[in-house]
């Protein structure tokens, strides 16, 4: 059996090590980046090269009859045509012949898009689009497939079709699971639903195609539409070749003192607080229910406050957005500094979403609209306490989110995980104490470029629900016992049984972060009843309890304000961009222990915990009394020498002292519920160690790793499809160390990247 | 025995008090929004100051029944944190939830009503009373969380089940010197609502646009209301919630208390606050009581002009004499006085006084 393969050449000596393995002809077909050489390697091969000291990944087994396409030939095509053209043979399929013209092919490709390959593939008429989640390229055919049919770089290649269109949105969903239910036979779907236009296409154009064909177009933006049926058929609309994928949408609603020793800031009123910052000089953005304007703890630092679900009265009716606020940045003045937030000085944008009825009608069709409101009035880091419950899937409003970065890669979304985890019978339960369920993030949770933020269990244990069990407070989730015999609060290093749980539809791990979301005391608005909250706050009208990742969110809102005041005021980087607070945030992370936190499948990061809790103790050295340097590089796309699949950049740096070092490695992906462009960080000291980054991910998961190759030590393992990148050595000894950023595989480059370095270490230094 | 009639705005709060030696007492739901701080609050401070509740029973998960509970026992919480006396000490919670009532194990109609309302809502525009029947189901879940942290026991009298007729080897409970029967819901009741819950999703799941679901069936929620007969020393009472008129009869006739197709009672709690979609003039022919009491504001044009026809006119041509206490002087309340007089027609109108947080009604 042979592998195509990659071995990684990111210095002198594994590049002289993959020359010599050419030279030999232990890899055949080879093509040679300056980061790697790909190629294809009998089993024994990869055994030599990993043991001689290269880092290799196997990627795909080569099918046994060599080349042409691996998948079957569809019936009703023509003789000896075609060959390992895939059948779309979903309802509405044209028939195969009728497949060789231009259109759009999801492409398995042989190796990563170097600058040749993407050469190769142009003169032949292709087009990449996007990625998707399997690794397969959505690609624009010109001319047909005729010249595809032998192409060397391309593994196989399948009409996107109905049957495409209709799956790609198609992760388990709310209604999935309502249709397989009991009493509900019959009941159908939803009823709105939303096109994704393939890139390159005027959704406009199509809408109006789509309103010829009956459907009611509701809303149109500028890659997605969303529309009922009307009198048009679903298989006709999804037939359309400028539709990549239909998908109902979801609705978004509200997701629901100790928090601040949990997350280092271990000060009560006029104590030390473990850094100096309190957000001076900083503008936070949240969107939520509403604010009570007149609350003593936001005095004087009100900006602006924005009604978008009201027109004129942005007053808080509910308390969840007071409640947030407060934590974010209140100041504490009704309770003599005792229940301020974590960024107690910083100016407050507020933009107010709750409608009349109760929803979150304030919220734009297009969630750039919401950002750009924020953006203008000068927020660079906005709190995002809600969102709709959809196991995890990618979106149009986590593709919003991650276009807005994109274009704007200095603004960073925090987002709550959701709340709608569960433990019952069925599904994936392991039958584990503590464990809970997955998938259960929510959207626009999903995305890329956001924040994204579980909830971990406070200390508390005694206000609000703490004393209750999982079972006894939402007796309808927590069926199973294990979780549902835990305290709601009470133990810091366990999660909230609620807290959204990846991984997303593409297998990304998300929550990236988790910080204390149960059991929150922060302020209460004048005009919110008590009922709505999970319960008062002692002796004080002004403060009361609630919880949900809701309050996680904002915890980690208000240390993304001080990492950035960080920045600026100690590192003179006047603009930091959103990749390198999420950086150096989730560098400083601790991983919980508790029973739930390290539940199956385990690992880090893990998709119960992300990269583990906040501490803004470990994520920012005290200017006045470090006990670790930070080192880092902000480096935009533009300037990038990160161009092609291939190229990498390497720094050096010094660990002065045995200790534990930190890295991590954050980039803003180009829009797509797919990874679109992978990086990859490697760390070498100066004898013979190496370090993959996310190494241990995936440590407890069965991954797709060819089976005979599972013994050989060091092997990569599958393309993590993660923008967050960690690496952490324990007890480093001192000496000279080597960084290297890797483009393994982009879309389209230039791609820019944030490092963050932490521990006894000196500067990076960039080589070459 | 006495009925309290709280002034619960468009919604009902009714404190039950048992006569003869030491009096016990009961509230059945706590009005919406405001009523608590309001009335019920100040009331049951002035009437059993420290007291006990021997229960405390939320009929139906509709806000204007059940906020008032939902307030009750977030202040009960705020005494207890700050360790005050607690305004009042609720024995035990009787209460119906949506999942154990209506909905399967897999809460599917729970997940279908909140598909719907997401189809609605993406749109972002108006719909009206809608979520209500929804976020009620959410309310009832918060009111037992609310009832397990001040170890209020649920539905104790019932070991822990569904409150239901059908269910109870005995469906007549002692409270102080008041005998309760449990009327409703039947188990025929609670099924007929789940096929309308399904057939309101199977509608509704097409509504796209929220003016279609605005214009939806608002009422089927209000069905499953807890419908109570109480009974002392020969007077009697029927609490009624919001059921619909044809489910109070089928339960009173499941209980053999309608052997010759009429019932008559001392007095009536009307259902739904008097709306003319929960009964039929036909109701009032054949149920009959002394004394009507209608809880409401004018509301949703509550209680309904068209009922108070009914019940007049029906107690006119039988001869007769009734009252009609009403917690609010509604607009259909000055209307039946004038085209219907009341010393032509025979029967009294009640109000309460504009400082009286309650009217009250004697059963001696």
């Amino acid at each position: 059996m042979r592998y195509r393969i990659k071995a990684y050449t990111l210095d002198s000596k594994t590049r002289e090590l993959a020359r010599e393995a050419v030279d030999e002809g232990l890899i055949e077909e080879p093509e040679i980046t300056s980061g790697f050489v790909q190629g294809t390697c009998g089993e024994a091969g990869i055994r030599r090269l990993s043991e001689s000291g290269l880092t290799v990944r196997a990627l795909a087994p080569i099918p046994e009859e060599g080349t042409g396409f691996k998948s079957a030939t569809p019936s009703g095509g023509r003789s000896g045509g075609a060959p390992g053209l895939s059948g779309a043979s979903g309802p509405g399929a044209a028939p195969a012949s009728a497949r060789e013209q231009p259109g759009h092919y999801l492409m398995t490709l042989r190796g990563s898009v170097t600058r040749d390959l993407r050469e190769r593939l142009s003169d032949a008429g292709v087009t990449l689009l996007e990625r998707d989640e399997g690794g397969r390229y959505v690609a624009r055919v010109a001319e047909g497939l005729g010249r595809l049919r032998d192409h060397p770089d391309v593994e196989d290649i399948q009409h996107y079709g109905v049957r495409q269109t209709l799956e790609a949105g198609r992760a388990p969903t709310q209604n999935a699971s309502f249709a397989t239910a009991s009493v509900a036979a019959g009941l159908g779907e939803a009823s709105v639903l939303e096109a994704v236009v393939h890139p390159g296409f005027d959704s406009d154009a199509l809408a109006e195609a789509l309103s010829a064909d009956g459907a009611e177009v509701m809303a149109t933006t500028r890659r997605v539409i969303r529309f009922t049926l009307g009198r048009a058929r679903l298989e006709d609309i999804a037939a359309k070749e400028e539709i990549a994928e239909i998908q109902a949408p979801g609705v978004a609603g509200l997701l629901h003192d100790v928090v601040r020793p949990l997350v280092g800031l271990a000060d009560q009123a006029g104590g030390h607080r473990s850094v100096p910052y309190k957000g001076e000089g900083e503008v936070v953005g949240i969107a939520d229910s509403g604010l009570d304007q007149e609350h003593p703890d936001f005095r004087g630092r009100i900006r602006k406050v924005v009604a978008r679900g009201r027109p004129g009265d942005p007053s808080d009716l509910h308390g969840h957005g007071t409640h947030v606020t407060g934590t974010v940045a209140g100041d504490g003045s009704a309770s003599d500094g005792a229940l301020a937030g974590i960024a107690p000085a910083t100016e407050i944008v507020f933009q107010s979403l709750m409608d009349a009825q109760g929803g979150l009608g304030g919220l734009p069709l297009v969630l750039g609209d919401l950002f750009q409101e924020a953006y203008d009035e000068g927020v660079r880091i906005h709190n995002n306490s809600w969102g709709a419950f959809l196991h995890g899937r990618y979106t149009s409003m986590s593709y919003d989110v991650d276009r807005f970065v994109h274009e704007h890669p200095d603004f960073l979304p925090v987002i709550a995980a959701g709340n709608d985890a569960s433990c019952n019978p069925g599904a994936n339960v392991i039958n584990q104490p503590g464990f809970v369920d997955w998938p259960s993030m929510s959207a626009p949770a999903s995305a890329k470029n956001g924040l994204t933020v579980g909830a971990s269990r406070s200390s508390r244990t005694d206000l609000g629900l703490a004393k209750l069990t999982y079972a006894q407070a939402w007796p309808k989730s927590f069926k199973v016992p294990g979780i549902g015999e835990e305290p709601v609060s009470g133990d810091p290093e366990c999660l909230a049984g609620f807290s959204g749980r990846g991984p997303c539809d593409d297998m990304r791990v998300k929550p990236d972060v988790v910080a204390p979301g149960t059991d929150v005391a922060s302020t209460r608005g004048a005009r919110t009843p008590l009922r709505n909250f999970w319960g008062p706050y002692p002796h004080n009208p002004y403060y009361a309890v609630m919880g949900g990742t809701s309050m996680a969110c904002p915890v980690v809102t208000g240390l993304a304000v001080l990492v950035r005041q960080y920045f600026r005021r100690e590192r003179g980087h006047g603009n930091p961009s959103a990749a390198l607070l999420k950086a150096a945030i989730i560098n400083g992370t601790r991983p919980l222990s508790g029973r739930d936190a390290i539940a199956d499948p385990g690992g880090r990061p893990s998709y119960h915990q992300g990269f583990g809790r906040v501490d803004i103790s470990s994520t920012v050295p005290d200017p006045a009394a470090p006990t670790f340097a930070l080192s880092f590089q902000d480096q935009d796309a533009s300037g990038s020498p990160l161009v092609d699949t291939g190229d990498y950049v390497r720094f050096a740096f010094q660990v002065e002292a045995k200790g534990d070092i930190r890295l991590c490695l954050v980039w803003t992906d180009i829009p797509g519920r797919a990874l679109q462009n992978a990086l990859l960080m490697q760390l070498e000291d100066s004898s013979t160690n190496t370090w993959n980054s996310n190494g241990d991910l995936y440590a407890h998961v069965e991954m797709p790793v060819p089976d005979p190759l599972a013994t050989i030590p060091g092997l990569l393992k599958r393309d993590p499809n993660n923008n967050v990148h960690v690496i952490r050595v324990d007890d480093a000894e001192p000496g000279e160390y080597f960084v290297s950023i890797l483009a393994d595989n982009l879309l389209a480059g230039p791609q820019g990247f944030a490092l963050v370095v932490a521990g006894p270490v000196s500067d990076l230094a960039r080589l070459g | 025995m006495r009925l309290h009639a709280i002034r619960a705005f468009e919604g009902d709060c009714l404190l039950l008090e048992s006569g003869g030696g030491e009096a016990k007492y009961v509230l059945v739901d706590g009005g919406p929004d405001g009523t608590f701080e309001d009335h019920l609050k100040p009331y049951l401070e002035a009437t059993i100051p420290g007291g006990r509740l021997e229960a405390v029973i939320v009929s139906h998960v509709d806000r204007d029944h059940i906020v008032g509970v939902l307030d009750l026992f977030a202040e009960l919480n705020r005494q207890r944190i700050d360790g005050e006396d607690p305004l009042i000490s609720p024995a035990e919670l009787w209460h119906n939830s949506f999942s154990d009532a209506i909905d399967d194990d897999e809460d599917t109609i729970a997940k279908g009503v909140r598909m719907v309302l997401a189809n609605a809502g993406v749109a972002s525009t108006i719909m009206t009373d809608v979520p209500i029947a929804f976020f009620g189901i959410a309310e009832g879940e918060r009111l037992r969380r609310e009832a397990r942290l001040l170890h209020i026991p649920i539905n104790r009298t019932f070991g822990g089940e569904l409150i239901c007729p059908d269910l109870l080897p005995n469906p007549a409970l002692e409270i102080g010197g008041m005998r309760m029967t449990v009327i409703g819901p039947t188990d025929a009741n609670l099924r007929a609502l789940q096929e309308e819950w399904l057939e309101w999703i199977r509608r509704n799941r097409t509504a796209a646009r929220p003016e279609q679901l605005a214009n939806a069936d608002k009422s089927i929620p209000n069905l499953s209301s807890i419908v109570l007969l109480v009974e002392e020393d020969g007077r009697s009472l029927l609490l009624t919630g919001d059921a619909r008129g044809d489910h109070i009869e089928q339960g009173l006739d499941q209980a053999g208390l309608r052997p010759d197709g009429t019932f008559h009672v001392n007095v009536m709690k009307l259902q739904h606050h008097g709306s003319d979609r929960n009964a039929t003039r036909t109701f009032f022919r054949r149920n009959t009581a002394d004394a009507y009491v209608a809880s409401a504001n004018g509301k949703h044009g509550n209680p309904d002009y068209e009922t108070l026809v009914w019940i007049v006119e029906e107690a006119h041509a039988a001869e007769r004499a009734i009252e009609i206490v009403a917690t609010n002087d509604a607009p259909s309340i000055q209307r039946i006085r004038q085209t219907h007089p009341e010393a032509d027609f025979g029967y009294r109108l009640r109000l309460p006084g504009d400082d009286d947080h309650a009217v009250i009604v004697e059963l001696t």
